[in-house]
């Protein structure tokens, strides 16, 4: 994906990579936007090969400007975003491969669901019975099948989701921009919408989702693309991400019968950080999670204990998210 | 990233590409005219009402026009004797301006400040969409409404006195009113649509626009009216819409011009002012947003 910088450097590099390995499918350099003296956008640099890939961050870290930027609803100030090879900014054709679920709603209350996808897919240079052909089946698909002929206004904030996630689809496009598509989602409706995006994914539709909250993400991908205040913290997979984060040891948390038995041997292990005893339950930090997870089978099975489980507490988004931006926040105030 | 998908590499897994026609881009406004038409009708008894009106108000008119058949009426203004049917066209100006004044209100002032407001424009130029095609879809959407008592009813209205022709020497004699009532209608259509449409996208906001407008036309214009009449300084009238596109009628169906009012070629160019300056806002906004941030925030 990425010419991003490990989470080590912090700000952004001001240079593209030497070589690209691939095409991208989306390509961002050297982005900057900026509102007047607000920078919502600087400098970023990013590329997508395929696949669904996660853009992370808090509300306003520049996620919805960038896929404005890339859907070529809006210029960017400085730099090219471009989706393949192309930019979508005042090139209409380009957008045919595109598809853009936006985060706010715009739809038209009087219109029916059927109506609505439908007008959209005509939009696209569908013919009339074609694309309401089309509108039908995306919105089964995204389980409205029952409620299509109904007015938006009547619909919930998922159904709505739903019907905006069917527009963005049903003209067939490869690329698929998503900006915050679960939001307001009931549990029913966020299941049937991951499942409707990863669908598209094996079907092979690059998909770009944003989103402010982590497991949304995390249900979709472990590809990320992690931005905070306008600039890319981090982009890669988010386990080998939690890798390159040293500054922090890995947690590991086990419940086992007799933890202390355990804490004891591990304690000889040199690259054991700090144990952490609880009743029935160890947390250990380590520097070599992988190193731990070879030991830790073998000291179990030695010492005869019954392991409850094994859990990794800040292996996931929410972790990396955190170490990334408290990292990025310490640059900073260290700068000034 | 690990395990990325060749460049635009299309996996086998039951998706079928679509392969079919796809219309041309140029001709994308009509969907957006149909949607503005089809939103229109469903959702506004201010739109509903209006054509309603209209119709009655032609039903009517020809019962009145087939009845009084042939004869001559003074005309007000200049006094004039012209034949009933004209004088029954340009004589209803008034009421049907006040219906195309509320259509205008309710569907003119609001279709694109509704869009900026709620965001729609981000479905519409994420798209294969142009800014003019979105531009002129609207334009037509509206016009198609807005149309029925300005373009249609004259229309009906000449095409009923056409009917009533006995033999080829009436034809002869009448059938110049059709094309002049087509003319007119559509003078009247294209100047309240652009001016309602041009309002509502240059203020972005439906209810500002919608006031503006009627007051516009209910309270500026008749004092306009008067302070032409009562003043005798007939350029006072171009300010009133409905007065503007009355003068023009005259002046399309050869009529002389009303003693209070100013020049019919005045008129005319003041239809066509407005009618300018209500599509240049119309651009304005949407090139604006277009260029911005299209609507919905940040």
């Amino acid at each position: 994906m990425a010419s991003a910088p490990g989470p080590e450097v912090g700000p952004p590099p001001s240079a593209p990579p030497a070589s690209a390995p691939r095409p991208a499918v989306v390509e961002v350099r050297e982005v900057s936007r900026w509102y007047g003296q607000v920078i919502a956008l600087a400098n970023v640099w990013m590329r997508v090969e395929g696949g669904i890939v996660g853009l992370l961050g808090p509300n306003g870290a520049g996620k919805s400007t960038l896929m404005k930027i890339l859907a070529g609803l809006m210029a960017p100030s400085r730099g090219v975003a471009l989706v393949h090879g192309r930019s979508l900014w005042h090139d209409a054709e380009a957008r045919r491969r595109l598809g853009y679920c936006p985060e706010h709603e715009g739809v038209y209350d009087e219109l029916t669901a059927r109506e609505f996808v439908t007008a959209m897919a005509e939009l696209s240079g569908f013919e009339s019975s074609v694309a309401r052909k089309r509108a039908a089946e995306a919105l089964d698909s995204v389980g409205l099948a029952d409620a299509m002929d109904r007015r938006l206004k009547g619909y919930s904030k998922g159904m709505r989701q739903r019907a905006k996630l069917a527009q963005a689809f049903v003209h067939d496009p490869d690329v698929l921009l998503l900006d915050e598509p679960l939001t307001g989602c009931d549990p029913l409706a966020r299941t049937q919408i991951v499942a409707r995006i990863q669908e598209l994914a094996k079907a092979g539709k690059v998909i770009i989702v944003s989103s402010h909250v982590l497991y949304e993400v995390e249900a979709l991908t472990r590809e990320i693309v992690l931005i905070h205040r306008g600039r890319v913290l981090a982009e890669g997979n988010v386990y080998r991400l939690r890798e390159l984060i040293d500054r922090h040891p890995h947690r590991v948390r086990v419940e086992c019968t007799r933890p202390r038995a355990l804490a004891a041997r591990l304690a000889e292990q040199d690259h054991v950080v700090r144990l952490t005893l609880g009743e029935h339950a160890i947390e250990i930090e380590t520097r070599q999670p992988d190193r731990l997870y070879d030991s830790l089978p073998r000291e179990v099975l030695e010492l005869g204990l019954e392991l409850k489980s094994l859990s990794s507490p800040d292996n996931n988004l929410q972790a990396v998210f955190e170490y990334l931006t408290a990292y990025w926040q310490g640059t900073t105030e260290s700068q000034t | 990233m690990t395990q990325k998908a060749p460049f635009a590499q299309i996996h086998e897994q039951g998706y079928e590409r679509y392969t079919g026609a796809r219309s041309e881009q140029g001709s994308r406004f009509w969907i957006v005219a149909k949607n503005v038409a089809s939103i229109a009708w469903r959702s506004r008894w201010a739109v509903k009402i209006p054509i309603v009106l209209t119709a009655l108000t032609v039903m009517a008119l020809a019962g009145v026009m087939f009845l009084s058949k042939g004869a001559q009426v003074p005309q007000p203004g200049s006094g004039q004797l012209v034949p009933i049917e004209v004088a029954i066209i340009l004589g209803s100006t008034g009421w049907l301006t006040l219906l195309a004044t509320i259509l205008g209100t309710a569907l003119g002032c609001s279709t694109v400040a509704d869009d900026l407001k709620v965001g729609a424009f981000q479905f519409y130029f994420s798209r294969s969409l142009r800014a003019n095609d979105y531009a002129i879809g609207k334009l037509l959407g509206v016009a198609a409404v807005v149309g029925v008592p300005l373009l249609v009813a004259p229309t009906l209205l000449a095409l009923v006195r056409v009917g009533l022709c006995k033999d080829a020497t009436e034809l002869g004699e009448t059938w110049a009113i059709l094309p002049r009532a087509v003319a007119w209608g559509l003078s009247g259509t294209l100047t309240f649509t652009l001016v309602s449409i041009g309002l509502g996208a240059a203020l972005a906001n439906r209810r500002a626009a919608q006031a503006g407008f009627l007051v516009w036309y209910l309270v500026i214009g008749s004092i306009a009216k008067v302070v032409a009449q009562v003043t005798k300084t007939p350029e006072a009238g171009l300010f009133a819409l409905d007065a503007n596109w009355g003068n023009a009628g005259r002046l399309i169906f050869d009529l002389p011009k009303d003693n209070h009012m100013p020049a019919s070629w005045q008129s005319l160019a003041a239809l066509g002012v407005l009618a300018a300056a209500g599509y240049a806002g119309l651009l304005w906004r949407v090139r604006g947003a277009e260029v911005s941030s299209v609507g919905g925030g940040s």
